[in-house]
């Protein structure tokens, strides 16, 4: 007898083991807890798939962009602005993955680990976002963007805060069209924002590349001297250029945008020095802006001829480029080597009032420029500006940027990547119209359009 | 009188939380008067049974009807909330466990009762398993109900606590190798039969009571060893060559990938138990409720969804509390029989819930077990409060006129296994020869264990039969065991 009940001491193993399991069983509940809670399948958010309970998104300017009204998510009155917002704010269904009602929806739900989501409940909304982003300049991006494809998206490159971000072709998310998924043409990747998700040939911006590398790399660059006539033998191939520039320097070749020049700087680098700075630049690397990934930008020139690596140089070959990387570098340059990360979620207010900051102003270390190239980059860039693509076209804003027409297959992807020089409008922008033709006329006059909207 | 007073003030609190809850769920869809009956009813039997087992019967330890009131109370608001017709049935099945509770203690009482009832009582849990099996058809993928008369009935239910019964009862035939292998017989019948109802987790619960009571009977780890192993081969066995066995197990760990499928359940548990926070969204404000069998299986996720985690995890760690305290009784009761059915009843209440909890969290495989007490279903109440029977049984103070009621002589009272203060008094210890370890096997160790049998049971004629079998090789490691007891105690 004595013997039978000392034997229990067996039990108190089964007690521990009960307890370690209870243990893991809250430690799951603690750490997944709000990625489980906004499951598409929660009904207390979600009714039939779609977003219902939520809090409110504002714009910069306090306009409400979405709110929940008993148990129905209703977008801003104004049809332009909901298609304009629609991936930065997202869309019922989660199918816009980036958008803030997805990637925030546990915050937007008012989910904590002590109170679950009885917030929302009790008062009927969860957490208000508020965007840093302008719905009214947004919708002057999305207007300018006139029905073509791409994407515009402007920061401070101070603080890191966006003012514009617009991704084309959008829905409206009230009415979403029927024949969405039947119709590839006008709505090819409707659901990505091609701000962070996009991934382009870069064509002539790249040649910002290449020049930071030249002035990194080669002592003599500035005294250097490139013959054009059209196009360059490099040995085992040519280049084309798209026009005659005959005998130019550094900067011209910039401003003109030279291939035959940019091409000889290319392999006069080399694989591995052009490779370095792509690197030393962030490509290849993965980024991501606070919980939305954003794909990495690619170069890639080891195992090139003499021939691709020029064309590699001026931004052709398999170089690819997303329109968050390109921002990120120009807002390097303009704020003298320090690259300030974009985001566009300022912070997040619980009903009871409570703040919590989400967008701060950070460095990106993944893009390293150091102030001596930014300096001379930034001479180089508004050099491009006054010489070349005129300040009448960026009336007021002392631009300095680089212009690129990428040639892929079925058209040209016209890009502008830039920032105002102005003491007082301390903007970046990188804009891509996809398939529309020439950088300057195209992007550049979407840029101004927008710039002038921010910067006024 | 202070202890008295206690246990009232006990039920007091109890009352005015079930009045609060109670009060939520009869009013949260517009005041309901059937709820309302139910709770009336559930109250009155509460403090029946209060006043007549302490004024009447003597009674002044409460611990287990506090709890098992407490428990049944939020399992009875849990199901009221989702259905009327669930929160009657409940009731019902409060009051029938509760009958049964008292049933139990009374035949309980006289160990001479339990000797008699061993037998049928096995013969009854074997013929009931045999019934569910021929008349019993699919449902929700087992076989483990049957219907009666418009009621379904569970009998794995009820033939838990038959198991333990039985188990513990057959002790003092334990030490002879034909009563242990009667109960593996009977123990794999039950087991067999449960996983034949395709009940794995019925059929879990059942072996893992099978190990604890093997364990305490006997202590050998080698063979109980054995024993899990083997049965862990037959399982890999079954699972790997049986698909249906692995389909119920294809979504463990895999729930998010099959979450409108085999993890529909465990994921929207998930889903809803961390909406609800530690305290709550309020009875009938879930969700969960119109997942398909919420208010059974995953009465656990409901709680913490509408009343909150904190009293979630109260109620399952209350569990090992209950466990802990029959640990506790087990060392000061009466007989080896009340220690082994309050350990193993605790030990049963305590698996079975972390097979619900864990099985719903997907930590375990979903076996789809009740939560004692919590979930809905009749058979599982009425079972659960059985098991409280089992433990409280083992409580000295269950019984505090019985000391001169049962003759020591008893063969469920030998003197030499009785253990606490009255045990120094009465026990006489035969004087024990010693003697010199023997090599398990050798010849010479059988004349020793017979001699040891004779000693330790002085008072119990010792059938040829026993000595015949005492003989038998296999005997001799459990007749060392014994003589070993009797040389240290």
């Amino acid at each position: 007898m004595r013997n039978t009940t000392r034997r229990a001491f067996v039990l108190y193993f089964v007690i521990v083991a009960f307890f370690c399991g209870l243990g893991f069983m809250m430690y799951n509940f603690f750490v997944h807890g709000s990625e489980w809670t906004s499951n598409l399948v929660n009904q207390h958010i979600y009714k039939n798939g779609e977003i219902s309970s939520a809090g409110t998104i504002f714009d910069r300017n306090g306009t409400k962009l979405v709110y929940s009204e008993d148990g129905v998510r209703i977008y801003n009155d104004d049809r332009t602005i909901r298609k304009a917002m629609l991936h930065a704010v997202g869309d019922n269904s989660s199918f816009i993955a980036t958008g803030v009602q997805y990637v925030y929806s546990s915050k937007l739900s008012g989910y904590d680990f002590v109170n679950g989501v009885y917030n929302l409940k009790k008062y009927n909304r969860g957490n208000d976002i508020n965007l840093t982003l302008d719905a009214d300049i947004c919708k002057t991006a999305y207007e300018a963007m006139d029905g073509r494809k791409g994407t515009i998206a402007v920061y401070n490159y101070k603080t890191g805060a966006m003012v514009c971000m617009v991704s084309t072709p959008a829905y409206d998310p009230e009415n979403k069209p029927d024949d969405i998924d039947d119709n590839p043409d006008e709505y090819e990747g409707v659901y990505l924002n091609r701000f962070v998700s996009g991934m382009y040939t870069p064509g002539s911006i790249f040649k910002v590349v290449t020049a930071i590398s030249a002035i990194e790399n080669i002592p003599d660059i500035y005294s250097q001297t490139f013959e054009c006539t059209g196009e360059y033998a490099t040995g085992d191939g040519k280049i084309i250029c798209s026009g005659v520039h005959g005998t130019v320097d550094f900067e011209e070749a910039l401003n003109h945008s030279c291939n035959v020049a940019f091409a000889q700087i290319a392999i006069q680098l080399g694989q591995s020095k052009l490779m370095q700075t792509a690197g030393e630049l962030g490509f290849n690397t993965k980024e991501d802006m606070d919980q939305i990934t954003v794909s990495a930008s690619k170069f890639d020139v080891s195992k090139t001829t003499k021939t691709d690596l020029g064309w590699a140089g001026i931004g052709q070959y398999t170089t690819m480029v997303n329109p968050y990387h390109m921002l990120t570098i120009m807002g390097a340059i303009a704020n003298n080597g320090v690259a300030t990360k974009p985001y566009f979620v300022q912070n997040m207010v619980s009903p009871d009032g409570k703040v919590d900051v989400i967008g701060k102003t950070a460095v990106n270390k993944t893009v390293n420029v150091t102030p001596e190239i930014a300096a001379q980059m930034k001479k180089l860039l508004r050099s491009n500006v006054v010489n070349y693509y005129s300040d009448s076209t960026f009336p007021g804003l002392q631009m300095c940027g680089k212009t690129g027409t990428a040639e892929v297959e079925g058209g040209s992807h016209a890009w502008f990547v830039g920032f105002s020089q102005r003491e007082d409008t301390p903007y970046a922008v990188v804009c891509v119209v996809e398939k529309s033709g020439s950088g300057l006329s195209v992007a550049g006059e979407v840029v101004n359009e927008v710039m002038q909207e921010v910067c006024n | 009188m202070n202890n008295k007073f206690h246990w009232g003030f006990a039920l007091i609190l109890v009352t005015i939380f079930q009045v609060l809850t109670g009060t939520v769920a009869v009013t949260v869809n517009g005041f309901n008067s059937t709820l309302f009956a139910v709770y009336a009813g559930y109250l009155v039997l509460e403090w029946a049974y209060f006043v007549v087992a302490s004024i009447f019967c003597g009674q002044n330890n409460f611990e287990l009807e506090i709890i098992g009131f407490l428990f049944s109370g939020i399992g009875l608001t849990n199901v009221a909330t989702v259905d009327n017709d669930y929160a009657i049935k409940q009731v019902v099945a409060i009051a029938l466990g509760l009958f049964l509770f008292i049933f139990m203690l009374v035949v309980m009482r006289r160990t001479d009762v339990v000797m008699k009832l061993r037998m049928p009582v096995a013969f009854a849990a074997v013929g009931l398993l045999v019934a569910n099996l021929a008349l019993a058809k699919y449902t929700n993928g087992a076989l483990n109900w049957i219907t009666i008369g418009g009621m379904s009935i569970q009998p794995s239910e009820f033939v838990k606590l038959a198991f333990i019964f039985v188990g513990a009862a057959s002790l003092d035939k334990l030490q002879s190798a034909r009563s242990l292998t009667k109960y593996l017989i009977f123990s794999f019948g039950c087991v067999g039969a449960l996983f034949l109802m395709k009940d794995f987790g019925t059929a879990l619960i059942f072996f893992f009571t099978f190990i604890i009571i093997a364990f305490m009977r006997s202590g050998d780890v080698r063979t109980i060893a054995l024993v899990c192993v083997a049965a862990l081969l037959g399982a890999i066995m079954i699972i790997y060559f049986k698909p249906h066995v692995a389909a119920r197990f294809k979504a463990y760990r895999h729930i998010w990938e099959l979450i409108n499928d085999e993890g529909m359940q465990q994921t929207r548990t998930l889903i809803y138990s961390a909406s609800g926070g530690l305290f709550g969204l309020g009875i009938g404000k879930g969700e969960l409720r119109n997942v398909v069998f919420a208010s059974t299986d995953l009465a656990f996720g409901m709680i913490c969804e509408e009343w909150g985690m904190i009293v979630g995890l109260t109620i399952v760690i209350t569990y090992a509390f209950i466990l802990l305290y029959a640990i506790k009784v087990a060392r000061n009761t009466r007989s080896a029989f009340y220690a082994i059915t309050a350990c193993a009843a605790a030990g049963l209440l305590l698996f079975q819930t972390s097979l619900n909890i864990f099985g719903v969290t997907d930590i375990l495989p979903f076996t789809g077990v009740t939560l004692p007490f919590i979930s809905r279903g009749g058979s599982s109440v009425i079972s659960s409060w059985g098991m409280l029977a089992l433990i409280k049984s083992a409580d000295i103070r269950t019984y505090p006129k019985l000391s001169q009621t049962i003759l020591p002589d008893h063969p469920l009272y030998p003197p030499n296994i009785m253990i606490g203060k009255r045990a120094k008094r009465k026990v006489y210890v035969p004087p024990v020869v010693e003697q010199p370890v023997r090599v398990r096997g050798s010849a010479a160790d059988v004349p020793v264990s017979r001699k040891r049998t004779t000693t330790s049971r002085g008072d119990v004629p010792i059938s040829k039969k026993r000595t015949a079998s005492a003989q038998n090789s296999k005997d001799i490691p459990i007749s060392r065991k014994k003589s070993g007891n009797g040389r240290a105690k």
